[in-house]
């Protein structure tokens, strides 16, 4: 425990832990978890990388990716973000579940979302392209209005909140879940499993 | 002072480390889903070392909502990357980069 400790602590692990239990009103216990926490966030964020780069399966790479988000989601809950850990998380969790939906699912099982027809789909695309842009737009709007703001307020600052909106995190990966179904019922594989389909019948015919 | 410069330096080393990992893998992997998935860790990295250098807790004087644009262009540039390598695996049927020198035909 003492050679972790001294490990975390050579790390930076107590500079960073420090300021939090302070703030939190715990004395050395919390300091020392906290510092170990930081210690296994770059571990994790490190080892995950050396794993995408080293391993040759996608698994791995998938693995070392995830293992790397939760890293850093981490360090950024340790910085004091919550909101943005919470993102950074739940990003690491999404984008190699939509890499298995594409790659690995048989995409027979997609059959009943690929049937959605042509103008339902453009529909719904189209709607959640125009979500997608309005959150993109609002984010890009707050923050020029807060950067105008700390500009005509110099000294001031601009008071803004670390938490993000639990609706916009939905919105955005509900967004996100919903176009990676949608690009699979685009997919060309539609014809391909309707050709795996015919096969039986041509060999009777 | 000291104490704020040394946290920095070592948020800094581990997104420094992070993005040299990712880079190799972009430059050394030859499939290009691992490579997509080095474009994000390098975007992770990025962001973690624009965090890092910001003041941290309710204090935070860059805006929060340059973190939404950030994540935003992550998730959209997955989405495309993936999307055009799932159509270019079921044209070809294999993931190497090698294979995509085709293409410039």
């Amino acid at each position: 425990m003492r050679l972790i400790k001294s490990i975390a602590s050579s790390f930076g692990g107590n500079s960073i832990a420090q300021p939090l239990a302070l703030r939190l009103h715990h004395g050395d216990y919390l300091m020392n978890i906290l510092s170990l926490f930081y210690l296994l966030c770059v571990v994790l964020t490190l080892a995950g990388g050396l794993l995408v780069l080293a391993s040759g399966k996608t698994q791995s790479v998938l693995i070392g990716f995830v293992l790397s988000c939760f890293g850093v989601s981490g360090l950024f809950a340790l910085l004091g973000f919550s909101g943005l850990a919470l993102l950074q998380l739940l990003l690491g969790l999404s984008l190699p579940s939509i890499t298995l939906l594409q790659f690995f699912f048989p995409f027979s099982s997609a059959a009943s979302v690929a049937q959605v027809k042509s103008v339902g789909s453009k529909l719904v695309m189209g709607v959640l392209a125009i979500i997608l842009a309005l959150t993109l737009l609002a984010a890009a709007g707050l923050s020029g209005r807060h950067a105008l703001e700390g500009a005509a307020l110099p000294g001031r600052g601009v008071e803004i909140t670390s938490e993000v909106s639990p609706v916009f995190v939905i919105i955005f990966f509900a967004t996100t879940l919903l176009s990676a179904c949608l690009i699979l019922a685009h997919s060309p594989h539609r014809r391909v499993a309707a050709n795996e389909e015919l096969q039986p019948l041509e060999k009777q015919l | 002072m000291n104490e704020y410069h040394s946290v920095l330096e070592n948020y800094f080393a581990v997104s420094v480390l992070l993005f040299c990992l990712a880079l190799l893998g972009l430059l050394l992997k030859r499939s290009l889903l691992a490579r997509v998935f080095c474009l994000e860790l390098m975007l992770s990295a990025v962001h973690l070392a624009y965090r890092s250098f910001s003041p941290r807790g309710a204090e935070a004087a860059l805006p929060i909502q340059l973190d939404w644009f950030l994540m935003g262009l992550c998730a959209l540039q997955f989405l495309i990357g993936i999307g055009v390598i799932a159509l270019y695996y079921r044209q070809f049927g294999s993931l190497d980069s090698e294979d995509a020198q085709e293409l410039r035909q």
